[in-house]
């Protein structure tokens, strides 16, 4: 198995949704036969240095994959025939792709955004408890509980205002500054 | 004696950059570096003017001929890009 690299653009009339399916496609034709396909970059839509096809824009996407010859030509051969990629490049990386590193990397990248989606849902659950408590706080004494939410207005109002009067200290010393020159 | 010439008319001698940094990599994905070594006609510069050394210049032509292929790159840029 190689380490290959391919770059294409598909036409800039086509849809979000269409790209989007358009890429899977080619990735299914890699894996499909024994490829494994470590990353998808969409680039986005781009100016091109010069018209492809009467196109001045195109949308570029990016696959880094492993895989065997005969899988890169049967994809350079659709993406030929396909006339939403209107233009192609494979380069060759390696002659020999490391699959298990590349899937332990996938695997890793996968846990790491389950435990980050777990942590932001446990602190959203932290907060809305929160929020929560807080609400049946001051619905249980609504008139005297100034203390929580107030407090903490009025220990940010004096810093704030002392930041003010501190720019306003800046101001006119540069402008003292500006005086003395002239 | 050439170089003494050579020397006087030139100044000092350019390094090579991608040997002088080596975080500065060559990739024909990325024409915002390989486009500091075209003219503005989009012509790859040469060797005596960019100061490169043979590796690395060989290394920039290939990128910036892939750049090329795949639209990153003009293969002649008029005065308006």
């Amino acid at each position: 198995m190689r380490h290959y690299e391919t770059l294409f653009i598909i036409s800039p009339e086509v849809s979000e949704d269409d790209i989007d399916r358009l890429v899977e496609r080619y990735v299914g034709i890699l894996e499909e036969r024994g490829g494994f396909v470590a990353k998808v970059d969409k680039w986005g839509r781009r100016r091109l240095a010069y018209e492809v096809k009467k196109f001045r824009k195109g949308y570029y996407v990016l696959f880094d994959y492993g895989a065997e010859p005969a899988a890169v030509a049967e994809m350079e051969r659709n993406f030929k025939i396909d006339e939403k990629v209107i233009r192609y490049l494979t380069v060759k990386q390696d002659d020999h792709f490391d699959l298990e590193a590349a899937q332990a990397a996938r695997q890793a990248a996968e846990e790491e955004a389950a435990r980050k989606a777990e942590e932001e849902a446990a602190r959203k659950a932290e907060a809305e408890a929160a929020a929560a408590q807080e609400a049946a706080e001051s619905a249980d004494s609504a008139r005297p509980t100034p203390e929580a939410a107030p407090a903490e207005e009025t220990a940010a109002e004096p810093g704030e205002a002392a930041e003010q009067t501190q720019a306003q200290d800046q101001a006119p010393a540069e402008g003292q500054d500006q005086a003395d020159k002239e | 004696m050439a170089t003494v010439i050579r020397r006087r008319s030139w100044g000092r001698r350019k390094v090579c950059r991608f040997c002088a940094d080596p975080n500065l990599v060559i990739d024909y994905k990325e024409p915002r570096t390989l486009r500091y070594f075209t003219t503005e006609r989009g012509k790859i510069i040469p060797r005596r003017t960019s100061g490169c050394c043979a590796k690395h210049q060989r290394q920039l032509t290939q990128a910036i001929k892939r750049a090329r292929a795949i639209a990153l790159l003009p293969f002649v840029a008029t005065s308006s890009s």
